[in-house]
């Protein structure tokens, strides 16, 4: 029996909730000591990522970037560090605790252009056409509706707009016990 | 995937780079897999796709 979209969201949301740490071992992987430097360890140690999008997203003082599926924040800070403080960093994540340290990581760093919201990435609570470049990482694979989730990027991209995603995707056919079981769609 | 994905919400372009691919004992790192699920996945996945089955990419599009 497949799963329902809503036992895929409680299962991600109990996921990254009891998610505990596993030290630097993802961080290390995918962004330089430089990048890392500054960064409260709550951030870099809850890295879940795949990639590095804000590398490559070419943020500039002054822009609104978005981090869709934000966690513990370590893209939205980095990207929140490349707009400056003319600019803004807008995280978004539907896991209460992921949104509770990001912000807490927000703070730490005394960085006051940074807003965490709570929302689906499928249905943002964000405004049309207000944001210059929209990052992911690792995040857009957990929803059945990508489709959707493209639809929203473009919605509240302005004109001009880009998103720079990082992503993990599948090569082939899973097995359908694998489709199928929560964890699966968790990482 | 992505491509057909994005083009269906209005990104009929995209540019796919940094393609790598991610074995399944290189999920060890993420703490959100157990060990027994990542037994269980190797016991699932034919040995022969185990190495090749997922990969990671960054993807990028323009409005």
């Amino acid at each position: 029996m497949s799963l329902t979209e809503t036992e895929i969201k409680e299962s991600i949301i109990d996921t990254y909730t009891k998610v505990a740490s596993n030290g630097r071992l993802v961080a290390e992987r995918f962004y330089s000591p430089e990048e890392l430097q500054g960064l409260p360890t709550s951030a870099v140690e809850l890295a879940l990522g795949v990639g590095n999008p804000v590398r490559h997203a070419g943020l500039r003082p002054g822009e609104v970037a978005l981090d869709l599926g934000s966690g513990a924040g370590i893209d939205t800070l980095q990207a929140a560090r490349k707009v400056g403080p003319s600019g803004k960093a807008i995280g978004l994540d539907m896991t209460p605790e992921m949104i509770r340290r990001a912000r807490a990581n927000a703070q730490a760093m005394g960085l006051a252009n940074v807003e965490i919201l709570e929302g689906p990435m499928e249905a943002m609570p964000i405004p049309d056409a207000s944001v210059d470049a929209i990052i992911s990482n690792g995040v857009i694979n957990l929803t059945m509706r990508k489709s959707q989730v493209f639809r929203e990027i473009h919605r509240v991209l302005k004109p001009g707009g880009r998103f720079c995603v990082a992503d993990m995707l599948i090569n082939g056919e899973l097995p359908d016990e694998v489709l199928n079981h929560p964890t699966a769609w968790t990482g | 995937m992505f491509g057909e994905k994005a083009a269906k919400g209005g990104f009929p372009t995209i540019e796919v780079f940094d393609r790598r691919s991610m074995t399944l004992d290189e999920l060890v790192v993420y703490p959100l897999f157990t060990a027994e699920f990542l037994e269980w996945l190797k016991q699932s996945i034919p040995p022969a796709q185990q190495d090749r089955i997922i990969y990671t990419a960054h993807i990028r599009g323009w409005k």
